[in-house]
């Protein structure tokens, strides 16, 4: 809980420093510096647990913040920077998938793909993790999706509905029904 | 976030949290890609001098800047995109579009209607001038069908007034643009997250008939955002076609001809020049060696390339392009206010 907590106060404190950056960086490029800092870890995060290999992730989240930054004097600054850059992370995720193979049905492409092995395969795993990774692969795109958006790239709940265009209690419902399922698939799995 | 927020079992959350977490980027790229977003962010600017030996030089290119001004000044007395049958574009008065004429045209080049019949049908208040002109919005509020987390179905309101509900497709499929004159909507539709058989397909609509939306082209994969001419209801986007011709195409709503303008495929939305007659397409990575703003610019009516290498060097045509030369549309921010017809 007290881990939970710390994460959670550490969002918050971005959040605000977050429409300090957004402004300095409208006059000091180099300010975008600050924002790359901040940023970097949670979208390669979620494209490592989302694409096929460590190379793709990098390439995507060099497309992404090569095109925040020829977006950024665009950009409107509502205190949604980080919903507005996870915007253009699921569009180069949706390009990519389209890139692999034009043809082919898109959600089975994905599915073969998204598994998490290879964030897995960056660490030394924990047996109850790669049991929650399995478990995590068999749920459907949208759940992983959701996964993804609350783990890997950090966004809060407002974010995230934002950027799934719901409301923030079908977004927090839908999680908290999902973290009770893996939950008890867990213990299941225990016994 | 908030500090309200909790999950149901804390157990679980942290599980995730190690789980999504364990893993950093790498230094190398980490530094590697800041470098090129610094260097992309000071854009080298063009010397201010000329060294004495090169001024002679200087004279020659200037000469010869004259001599393309000129051939450029006789191509455009070669007339442009044909007009828009029935009004012009740069009028402000009521738009008098009408859809039925895209129809027949696509009917007879596609095997499959090209008009959608929408299921939504929620009582629309008439404006009492043409909403071409205004900014839109797009809310999804108390909307029932929206079940599907990630499905777009939007009520399309203009200063208050509801013109009508669409369904745009999956989030990745609402890569949307507008018209010059405002008065026309495409976006790209995709459902790929709940069908396994989805492909985007093209769509449009206009605002004077909101509930009428048209995919003429429905045997077009599509592997690009689309992207309205400035000056009339051309879309230039890049697409694969059942008959497996991937490439860069542009339609023409009027009209109804689809043509294959470029053999290549680069996932990017492509960029048109104001008067358009050129488009600017984005290079992948591995052809554009890691600099994402590298381009290439075609002639539409030949395919001929006219430019290949960086958008900010200092001979790119994209820097005369103004405002309009950008390549990343995200959700519908193209679409919330009519593009401004250069002049």
């Amino acid at each position: 809980m007290e881990r939970t907590s710390q994460a959670l106060a550490t969002v918050m404190t971005s959040q605000s420093s977050d429409d300090d950056l957004v402004t300095r960086s409208r006059e000091d490029s180099r300010a975008f510096a600050d924002l790359y800092d901040q940023y970097l870890p949670h979208v390669y995060r979620y494209f490592l647990s989302k694409v096929s290999s460590q190379a793709d992730a990098e390439d995507l989240t060099s497309q992404v913040f090569l095109a925040a930054l020829e977006s950024f004097p665009r950009y409107q600054h509502r205190g949604h920077f980080h919903a507005w850059l996870f915007s253009i992370a699921r569009h180069k995720a949706a390009d990519y998938y389209r890139r692999q193979n034009p043809q082919a049905p898109l959600e089975k492409t994905r599915l073969e793909d998204t598994s998490l092995h290879t964030l897995l395969s960056e660490v030394v795993v924990k047996d109850e993790l790669l049991r929650l990774a399995e478990l995590i692969t068999k749920l459907n795109e949208q759940e992983q999706e959701l996964l993804r958006l609350r783990y890997a790239a950090r966004l809060g709940f407002k974010e995230i509905a934002r950027l799934m265009q719901r409301t923030e209690g079908a977004v927090k419902m839908s999680l908290y029904r999902l973290l009770e399922q893996l939950e008890m698939e867990l213990e299941t799995d225990n016994e | 976030m908030n500090e309200t927020e909790h999950s149901p079992s804390t157990s679980i959350d942290v599980k995730l949290q190690e789980l999504y977490n364990s893993v950093s980027p790498d230094r190398d790229f980490s530094r590697r890609l800041l470098s090129q977003l610094l260097d992309r962010a000071r854009q080298p600017q063009p010397a201010s001098g000329l060294d004495p030996f090169l001024q002679p030089l200087a004279w020659v290119f200037v000469i010869l800047i004259l001599v393309l001004t000129l051939i450029w000044g006789i191509n455009n007395l070669i007339p442009q995109p044909p007009p828009l049958a029935g009004h012009s574009i740069e009028t402000t008065s009521r738009v008098s579009f009408t859809p039925m004429t895209a129809q027949r045209a696509t009917q007879e080049s596609t095997t499959k209607p090209p008009e959608l019949v929408q299921q939504y049908l929620p009582e629309t208040q008439v404006l009492p001038t043409t909403p071409s002109k205004r900014k839109l919005s797009f809310k999804q509020e108390n909307i029932p069908e929206s079940s599907n987390p990630d499905h777009f179905i939007a009520d399309i309101v203009a200063d208050g007034s509801l013109l009508g509900r669409v369904d745009f497709g999956t989030w990745s499929g609402n890569y949307c643009d507008r018209s010059g004159d405002g008065s026309l909507i495409a976006f790209l539709y995709d459902k790929y997250v709940s069908s396994r058989n989805a492909n985007p397909t093209l769509r449009w609509f206009s605002l004077e008939d909101v509930n009428r939306v048209y995919e003429p082209l429905p045997d077009f994969s599509l592997q690009s955002p689309a992207s309205f001419a400035p000056r009339d209801y051309r879309l230039a986007f890049e697409a694969c076609p059942s008959d497996g011709n991937c490439g860069l195409y542009v339609f023409d709503i009027v009209t109804g001809e689809v043509k294959l303008i470029s053999a290549e495929n680069t996932w990017h939305s492509p960029v048109w020049s104001p008067d358009g007659t050129q488009i600017a397409i984005q290079l992948p990575s591995n052809e554009a060696q890691g600099h994402l703003n590298t381009i290439r610019v075609l002639r539409i009516k030949y395919g001929a390339v006219l430019y290949t290498g960086r958008a900010d060097a200092p001979d790119s045509p994209l820097r005369n392009w103004g405002e309009a030369s950008y390549f990343e549309v995200v959700g519908m921010e193209r679409c919330e206010g009519p593009t401004p017809t250069p002049p």
